[in-house]
C-alpha cells in the first residue's frame, strides 16, 4: 500500500519559533494518535498535511502531491481545526452544507451530506440551531461534522477531544473508531492519552517538534530501556512467586503489595516464561495479572519524561 | 542563642511544585496602572498603529520649528516685516491641526478598539475574574490613552511654545511670550483628552471593533463635516459638534489667531469650548456605564 | 457516498457569496452601515431647510457628492477589510484553505454580496439626498461614478486586508482618507493616482475637471494593482 502521507526532512518555523524540525515520516493508513505536549509541533504537522502551511524546509506529501499547492489533492482531506471559531452566525445544518459545498459536494446533494454528518456526529436534533449557541461538546461534534460531510479518504483532527466532558468523549471517540473502521485514514492528536488509547495503539509522538518515537505502543515500550517493565501478580501466595524468580538475572526489583507481588524487569517475555512455569510448579493461585507501564501513559511519560532520552 | 536551623533526622521531601505569591500586592487603588501599562505596551509593539503617528507629530514639529526658526532670522524680519512674526505666531496653532490628524489615526488604530477589542477577545472576563474593579478599567483603560495621546496633543504645541520662547529677540519679547506655555498646554490637554475619551466612547458602545472604528470615523469625519457646513450656512452653534473644527476655534481663540481661520473662523470659541468638554464628559458616562453594565451582566465574570 | 469532485470556482464563488450574505443579514454590520449611509440624507435635509432648494450649481452639489464619498471611504474597508480580517482573525481560514478551492474565489465571493450591497446603500442614500437638494434624482453619471468607486474601494480594502488582515480596515481609511483623497488635489500628475480625483471627474459634476476615458482608464489600473496585490497576497496567506 502507497504511504498516505510522507515527509522527507520537514521543518517549519514561524520567525524564531520552531514548530517542526527536520521530520522525516511515513504515513501508511488506519488510525494513527499524534502525542506530545503543548508546543511540541503536534498541531503544525497536521497543518502541513492540511495544506495550510508550507515547509520551511523539506517536503511534505499526501498522496503523493503537495497538499498547499494541489487543489484536488485537498478533496481527499478533511480537516478539523483545534480551535472553536468558525461562521457562528449559521446554523449547524449551514455551515456544514457549506463546508461541503466547498469541497466538492453538489449543491443539491450537499444537504443530504450534511444531514447525514450531523446525525453520524449525534447533532441531528440540534441541526437548525446556530452555532453561537453551542455548547463546547457541540462545537466539536459540528466541526467533526464538517471534516466528514464530503467523505474524505484522510481525516485530521486536531484535538478533538479538548474540552469535552467524559461521556460526550467516549461517544466521539466511538464515532472516530467507527469512521477508522469504515476505512478512513485518520490522524488524532489529543492530550487524552487513555482515549486516544481506546481509539489506536499505533502512535506518533512529537517532542520539541521532531518524531521522538513511533509505531505500536507496546513495541515502543519494549524499546525503552531504562525504565524496567513492571508486572503485577495478585494471587494468595505472593512469596513462593517471589522466590521463584528471585535469582533470575533480568529481575530488576521484587515489591511486595498487599494483594501480590509487583516484579520490575528488564526482559518481559523470558519473565512471562518463568512467572508460567512457577505457577505450574507451584499450584499458586493467580487472581489477576497486569502490566501498569505498558500504556500510553507510561510510555508517553518515560519518552517525553526526560527531555526524550531513552 | 543558636541559629542552627533544625535538622530533620528521617529526611525531608522538599515541594517544588506551585506556591501562592506571599509577597506583598499592589494596593487596589494603583491596579489601573497595571491596565494603563498594558494598553501603553501593546500599543508600542508594532510600528504603525502608534510609532507611525507619533513620527507625524515629531515631521510637524520639526517643521512648524523650522518655519519659526526661519522666520526669527534678522534678514527674513527686514524683508519680510510683520508677515514674519504674524507667520512666525501662527506657526504653533496652525500645527494643532495636524497634530489632531496624527491624534485621529491612533484613535482609528487603537481608541475605537479598546474596549470592544477586550470585549471581542474575551478579555473582561480575564479582567474582572480578578480583584479589578469597573472603575480601575475605565480608569486604566482611559489613562493609557491619555499617556498615548499626550506625546502628540500635548508634546508637541508645548515643544514649540518652548522653541517659540527660546527665539525671542530680546526680554521684553520673552515675557510677553510667557503665556504661549499654559495656552499650548491647555490646547494640547483639550486635544489629549478628547482622543483619549470620545473614541473609547464609540468601542464601549458598540462591541465590535471594527464597527466602532467606522461609527468613530463617520462620526468625527462625515458628521463633522456636515454639522460643520450647517453651522457655516446657519451661523449657529451646531458647528461645534465638529470636534476638529471646535479644537481649531479655540486653538486660534486662545493664540489670537484671526487669519487663515477655515472652518473654525465662524464658531464662537467659547461654544467650541463647551461643546469639547460636553463631548469629554458623556464619553467618560458612556464608557463607565457600559463596563459596569458588561460586568454587572456577567460579562466580565463575577466580582 | 458521496460524490468525489472538485468544486467549480463558480459554485465557490456563489457559496462564498452566499455564506458572506447570510452573516452580513445576521450581524450589526447592516444597521450600522444604514447609519452612516443616512448621513448624507441628514445633511441635505439640513441644507435644504436652511437654505431653500437650490440650483445643481449650488454649493450643496459638491459637498454632497464630496459626503458620499466619504460614506464610501468608510463603507468599504467596514464591509470589505471586516469580511476578510475576520476570517483570519478567528481563523476560519483553516476551514476554507483546507478545501479543495482557489482562493481567490474566495475574495470573489466576498466581493460579489458586498460590492453590490454597498452600490445599491450609497445610490439610495444619493437618490434620496439629490432628491431632497434637487427636488428629483441625480444624473446618472453620477451613479456610476459612484458605483465604479464602491468597486474600486473595495479592491483597495481586499488588497490592504490580505496585507494586513487584523488592521486591515483601519489601514484603508487612513489610505483613502490621508492619502488618496489629498492625493486629488495636487497637481496634475500626482492627483492621476488618486482614486477619488478619478471618481469625481467620472461623477461630471465638476466642471474644471474633464477626461471621462483617462479618469475610467487610471481607476481601472489603481483598482488592478490593488487586485493584484491581493491576489498574489492571498495565495502565501498560511493559516
Amino acid at each position: 500500500m502507497s504511504a498516505v502521507v510522507v515527509a522527507d526532512n520537514c521543518s517549519k518555523w514561524y520567525g524564531h519559533v520552531l514548530g517542526i524540525s527536520d521530520v522525516s515520516w511515513k504515513l501508511g493508513g488506519g488510525i494513527v494518535g499524534l502525542l506530545g505536549p503543548n508546543g511540541a509541533g503536534k498541531s503544525t504537522l497536521i497543518k502541513l498535511m492540511a495544506g495550510l502551511l508550507v515547509p520551511s524546509r523539506g517536503s511534505l506529501s499526501v498522496f503523493g502531491a503537495n497538499p498547499f499547492t494541489d487543489i484536488a489533492v485537498r478533496r481527499r482531506i478533511g480537516y478539523a481545526p483545534e480551535h472553536e471559531k468558525t461562521w457562528d452566525e449559521l446554523t449547524a445544518l449551514e455551515l456544514v452544507t457549506v463546508m461541503a459545498r466547498l469541497a466538492g459536494v453538489p449543491g443539491e446533494r450537499a444537504k443530504l451530506a450534511a444531514e447525514a454528518a450531523l446525525e453520524a456526529m449525534g447533532m441531528a436534533d440540534a441541526r437548525n440551531r446556530r452555532v453561537q449557541g453551542f455548547s463546547k461538546g457541540m462545537r466539536q461534534r459540528t466541526k467533526l461534522a464538517t471534516a466528514i460531510a464530503h467523505d474524505p479518504d484522510f481525516l485530521l483532527l486536531d484535538e478533538p477531544l479538548t474540552g469535552v466532558n467524559p461521556i460526550a468523549r467516549a461517544d466521539i471517540v466511538a464515532r472516530i473508531g467507527a469512521l477508522a473502521a469504515a476505512g478512513k485514514t485518520i490522524v488524532v492528536s489529543s492530550h487524552v492519552l487513555y482515549e486516544i488509547e481506546a481509539l489506536t495503539s499505533e502512535i506518533v509522538v512529537i517532542y520539541r517538534g521532531q518524531v521522538l518515537a513511533e509505531g505500536n505502543v507496546y513495541e515502543i515500550r519494549k524499546l525503552i530501556d531504562r525504565h524496567p517493565h513492571r508486572i503485577r501478580i495478585e494471587c494468595d501466595q505472593p512469596r513462593v512467586i517471589a522466590a521463584a524468580l528471585a535469582t533470575a538475572d533480568h529481575v530488576a526489583r521484587i515489591v511486595f503489595e498487599r494483594q501480590g507481588v509487583l516484579i520490575e524487569t528488564r526482559d518481559p517475555d523470558r519473565c512471562y516464561d518463568q512467572l508460567a512455569a512457577a505457577v505450574l510448579e507451584s499450584g499458586v493461585e493467580v487472581s489477576a495479572l497486569s502490566s501498569p507501564d505498558n500504556n500510553l501513559g507510561a510510555v508517553f511519560e518515560y519518552l517525553t519524561g526526560d527531555g526524550g532520552r531513552r | 542563642m543558636s541559629t542552627t536551623p533544625p535538622v530533620s533526622p528521617a529526611g525531608t521531601i522538599h515541594d517544588l511544585g506551585y506556591k501562592r505569591y506571599v509577597g506583598t500586592r499592589r494596593s487596589a487603588g494603583t491596579r489601573w496602572l497595571v491596565i494603563a501599562r498594558n494598553q501603553i505596551s501593546s500599543s508600542w509593539k508594532t510600528w504603525w498603529r502608534y510609532k507611525s503617528s507619533l513620527a507625524l507629530a515629531v515631521i510637524v514639529t520639526f517643521i512648524a520649528g523650522g518655519v519659526m526658526f526661519i522666520l526669527s532670522d534678522k534678514v527674513i524680519r527686514d524683508f519680510a516685516g510683520a508677515a514674519a512674526t504674524t507667520m512666525s505666531d501662527a506657526a504653533l496653532p496652525k500645527s494643532i491641526q495636524w497634530y489632531t490628524r496624527a491624534a485621529f489615526l491612533v484613535s482609528l488604530t487603537i481608541g475605537a478598539r479598546v474596549v470592544a477589542g477586550d470585549l471581542q477577545s474575551g478579555a473582561f472576563t480575564f479582567y474582572f475574574s480578578r480583584s479589578v474593579r469597573p472603575r480601575d478599567y475605565v480608569i486604566g483603560k482611559l489613562g493609557g490613552m491619555f499617556a498615548l495621546m499626550a506625546p502628540i496633543n500635548l508634546a508637541g504645541p508645548l515643544l514649540l511654545a518652548c522653541a517659540r520662547l527660546g527665539l525671542s529677540q530680546d526680554v521684553d519679547q520673552l515675557i510677553g511670550s510667557l503665556m504661549l506655555v499654559p495656552k499650548a498646554i491647555a490646547i494640547g490637554l483639550l486635544g489629549t483628552l478628547v482622543f483619549a475619551t470620545v473614541p473609547v466612547a464609540f468601542s464601549a458602545l458598540i462591541a465590535n471593533g471594527r464597527y466602532a472604528i467606522a461609527l468613530w470615523g463617520a462620526y468625527y469625519l462625515v458628521f463633522g463635516f456636515i454639522v460643520s457646513m450647517i453651522g457655516r450656512h446657519s451661523d449657529s452653534w451646531i458647528g461645534a459638534l465638529d470636534l476638529a473644527t471646535s479644537l481649531d476655534a479655540v486653538a486660534l481663540q486662545l493664540f489670537d489667531l484671526h487669519l487663515f481661520t477655515g472652518r473654525a473662523g465662524n464658531l464662537d470659541p467659547t461654544v467650541a469650548l463647551a461643546s469639547i468638554l460636553v463631548h469629554i464628559a458623556a464619553a467618560i458616562a458612556i464608557v463607565g456605564y457600559q463596563v459596569r453594565s458588561a460586568h454587572g451582566s456577567g460579562v466580565g465574570g463575577a466580582s | 457516498m458521496t460524490e468525489k469532485r472538485i468544486p467549480s470556482t463558480r459554485s465557490t464563488t456563489l457559496t462564498i457569496a452566499f455564506v458572506t450574505w447570510l452573516r452580513i443579514l445576521r450581524r450589526r454590520a447592516l444597521w450600522v452601515s444604514m447609519v452612516i449611509a443616512a448621513m448624507p440624507v441628514l445633511y441635505a435635509g439640513a441644507m435644504m431647510s436652511l437654505i431653500g432648494s437650490g440650483e445643481r450649481s449650488s454649493p450643496v452639489s459638491g459637498d454632497l457628492f464630496a459626503i458620499e464619498l466619504l460614506v464610501l471611504a468608510l463603507l468599504a474597508p467596514m464591509f470589505v477589510a471586516t469580511a476578510i480580517g475576520e476570517e483570519v482573525e478567528d481563523r476560519t481560514t483553516t476551514y476554507l484553505w483546507s478545501r479543495p478551492i482557489a482562493r481567490w474565489s474566495v475574495l470573489a465571493g466576498k466581493l460579489l454580496t458586498l460590492v453590490p450591497l454597498m452600490i445599491v446603500l450609497v445610490s439610495a442614500s444619493w437618490s434620496l439626498a439629490g432628491w431632497i437638494a434637487w427636488d428629483r434624482l441625480p444624473p446618472m453619471q453620477t451613479y456610476s461614478a459612484l458605483a465604479a468607486c464602491a468597486l474600486a474601494m473595495s479592491l483597495v480594502a481586499t488588497g490592504i486586508a490580505s496585507l494586513s488582515p487584523k488592521h486591515g480596515m483601519a489601514l484603508t481609511i487612513v489610505y483613502l482618507l490621508f492619502f488618496d483623497f489629498p492625493l486629488g488635489v495636487l497637481p496634475q500628475t500626482l492627483r492621476e493616482m488618486s482614486l477619488g480625483h478619478q471618481v469625481r471627474t467620472l461623477s461630471g459634476m465638476f466642471p474644471d475637471e474633464s477626461g471621462l476615458l483617462s479618469a475610467a482608464i487610471s481607476l481601472v489600473a489603481i483598482a488592478l494593482v490593488w487586485t493584484v496585490v491581493a491576489a498574489l497576497r492571498v495565495r502565501r496567506i498560511e493559516a
